[in-house]
């Protein structure tokens, strides 16, 4: 079959490799009809996740039609249509019972690389480093999703796969990144960065009772499609300094609650850039944090930091006096997909939320590697890339 | 008594490029002082007259019983010892072991059940006349809250080719605490879900990217005891387990046991 294949730093390849078995009894292969390209892949496509190897292929974000599957799957047969979520969890262990999926202890046969590098394993995930498993993605014609019986949600016939596709990731993403705030009648909520899970922490923001959204970003178009689809309030952080403007509007109070779409790759206008992207060159830090550091500081007192960007590693110059003094929480995950899918899927069902809003490039698998080039770079107004094997 | 030799071919935990992927998020002195973790109390071989002690532990989401009844039988082991190919109980309680030494020689030894108290502990030696000296002993521990049962295990063993042996197994990544911790990691993975679970790179005994094996490939039969069991009942939060675990419906099973020989069959790349 063709997959999309990891070849180095910014290097990506479709290759011919073999076919996906079922290694496991709880397996299923997926015969993929479309697949996307994540934010989180540029942190793997630029080499700042450790423990890639030549030939991995990526891609979390999947569905398809089922097309085979082990003999301990009871729940899904040929033929089937689904969206699968991008953490592997096993549904058996302690903290796949507290619903806690991207934490599963089972799933990750490499957990002893990560427990190094943080101190405890999460789950494994599809096509995202050996640290977090060494299993295939889905950037490909076909692929093995381990325990089936717990992940692939069914999807009914009617709804087209742009809508659904994003449930395998940066919709319930988006969504528990606004969950995590708490939301109370009156809340303002600012989201650092409008690429897509930005965008669907947003529109979850107002969807659970945010009075105020108030999105931050440097690109005109990403700042355009947030008030335009969700009417939120814009600032432009190469324009006008974000802390100010936030206690402008804020009558200096600053939001009741932050959100970090952005992660361990944060552009800052400044000096600040060059410190932090020198040590992360360096490889004294890994992560470059400053929408993090920025959230922190805007954040109001006793309110609540949610972290969805990915991070990888070690930040420096951490706000902690900020954090403590002013009585700050900070939440975090990986999301936990599994736990949302239901729910998601009768919303968009319903018809409360179509995320097929943020595709703007639509490519076939063999194009992957043009996919990247125009998405790390943002070229024409690039929001997401949907790839056709 | 060293019966006799030969080369190892089972699959092994992967080396997955450790020091260059690793090395390349050294992230400081920080990273580098966690890499080595040389202090870790979970599994800390110690040499003491002239055999290795590793104690390792790890918490089960399964009742005590079943994790016991699971460990009572010896000949589960090389499921998910590694290094172990064979045992084989007697009728009269001894045992015979076979495992592979840290250049993939193989070793053969008997050995004997000390204690056996069930539901708290297991202990077992070799025999005097054994090349590779070696005891072990299992204890069981409710965990608190109802949260599964505690596994905690000793390995004292005198190392094949002694002190230098082990020095070039621990060179050749092998060191013994490590490798008891992922013998019991892949021991709570067929508890907890039936069987060992595995990765398109972690099948390979060598680094190997992140794609499909070659050819075909024979996924294992039903463990007898293995997962997955129903949730405990003293979780937390009994409502949510419920919910977490997924629905099934009640169409057939797509397969039969029949249907597993047909797969092993087919060539890959058939599709």
């Amino acid at each position: 079959m063709k997959a999309n294949c990891w070849e180095g730093k910014r290097s990506v390849r479709v290759e011919q490799v073999p076919d996906p078995k079922i290694m496991n009894r709880r397996d299923a292969i997926v015969k993929v009809s479309s697949t996307a390209i994540c934010g989180s892949d540029l942190h793997l496509y630029n080499g700042l996740i450790p423990t890639m190897e030549k030939g991995d292929i990526l891609g979390h974000e999947f569905m398809g039609e089922v097309v085979e599957v082990g003999p301990d799957v009871n729940n899904l047969r040929t033929g089937d249509r689904v969206v699968v979520p991008f953490p592997i969890a096993c549904g058996n262990c302690w903290s796949c019972h507290q619903k806690l999926y991207s934490l599963c202890e089972n799933s990750n046969p490499n957990a002893w690389m990560a427990e190094k590098l943080m101190g405890h394993s999460p789950s494994g995930l599809f096509g995202y480093s050996h640290m977090l498993g060494g299993y295939a993605g889905g950037q490909a014609e076909y692929v093995r999703v381990p325990f089936a019986d717990v992940g692939p949600i069914q999807i009914p016939n009617g709804l087209s796969d742009e809508q659904v596709l994003f449930l395998s990731d940066i919709v319930p993403t988006g969504y528990m990144g606004a969950e995590m705030c708490d939301i109370k009648p009156g809340d303002t909520i600012a989201v650092w960065g409008c690429g897509p899970v930005g965008q669907f922490a947003i529109a979850s923001a107002y969807l659970l009772g945010a009075e105020r959204v108030i999105a931050i970003d440097r690109f005109p178009y990403r700042l355009r499609m947030a008030r335009e689809h969700s009417h939120a309030e814009t600032i432009n952080y190469e324009e006008v300094n974000v802390y100010d403007t936030l206690m402008e509007m804020t009558g200096g109070r600053g939001p009741d609650a932050c959100i970090d779409a952005v992660g361990m790759e944060a552009h800052v206008p400044g000096p600040y850039y060059g410190y932090d992207r020198v040590k992360q060159a360096m490889m004294l830090e890994s992560d470059r944090p400053f929408a993090l550091r920025e959230a922190i500081m805007a954040c109001r007192n006793g309110g609540t930091v949610s972290v969805i960007g990915v991070y990888g590693g070690l930040i420096d110059k951490f706000p902690m006096g900020s954090v403590m003094n002013r009585s700050l929480t900070i939440k975090s995950g990986q999301c936990h997909a599994q736990r949302y899918l239901k729910p998601l899927l009768e919303r968009i069902e319903n018809g409360e939320i179509d995320p097929s809003f943020v595709v703007t490039h639509r490519m076939s698998l063999d194009d992957a590697p043009k996919g990247f080039d125009t998405f790390l770079n943002k070229a024409d107004e690039c929001m997401k890339v949907v790839l056709k094997p | 008594m060293i019966i006799r030799r030969r080369k190892r071919n089972t699959w092994t935990v992967p080396a997955v490029g450790v020091t260059g992927g690793l090395g390349v998020a050294a992230l400081g002195l920080y990273g580098i002082k966690r890499l080595k973790r040389t202090g870790d109390t979970r599994h800390s071989p110690t040499t003491s007259n002239r055999l290795t002690t590793t104690t390792t532990t790890i918490v089960v989401n399964r009742e005590i019983e079943d994790v016991y009844q699971f460990w009572s039988r010896f000949e589960n082991f090389p499921r998910f010892m590694k290094r172990l190919k064979q045992v084989s109980v007697r009728k009269d309680g001894t045992s015979h072991w076979k495992a592979y030494g840290p250049g993939g020689q193989l070793y053969e030894w008997d050995a004997e059940t000390v204690q056996n108290r069930p539901n708290q502990w297991i202990s077992w030696r070799s025999l005097a006349d054994a090349d590779v000296q070696n005891e072990g002993s299992v204890r069981f521990e409710r965990a608190p809250g109802g949260r599964g049962t505690l596994v905690r295990v000793n390995l004292r063993y005198s190392p094949p080719g002694g002190i230098a042996g082990k020095t070039v197994a621990m060179l050749l990544g092998g060191e013994p605490g490590q490798e008891v911790q992922e013998d019991l990691r892949r021991f709570k993975q067929i508890m907890e879900t039936g069987e060992v679970v595995l990765s398109d790179a972690s099948v390979h005994s060598k680094a190997h990217p992140a794609r499909p094996p070659e050819g075909t490939f024979r996924f294992g039969k039903p463990i007898p005891g293995a997962g997955p069991a129903r949730p405990l009942t003293g979780d937390d939060d009994s409502d949510a387990d419920r919910d977490a675990w997924p629905e099934r419906d009640d169409r057939p099973a797509k397969r039969s046991e029949a249907d597993d020989a047909q797969v092993a069959a087919t060539p890959g790349g058939s599709r």
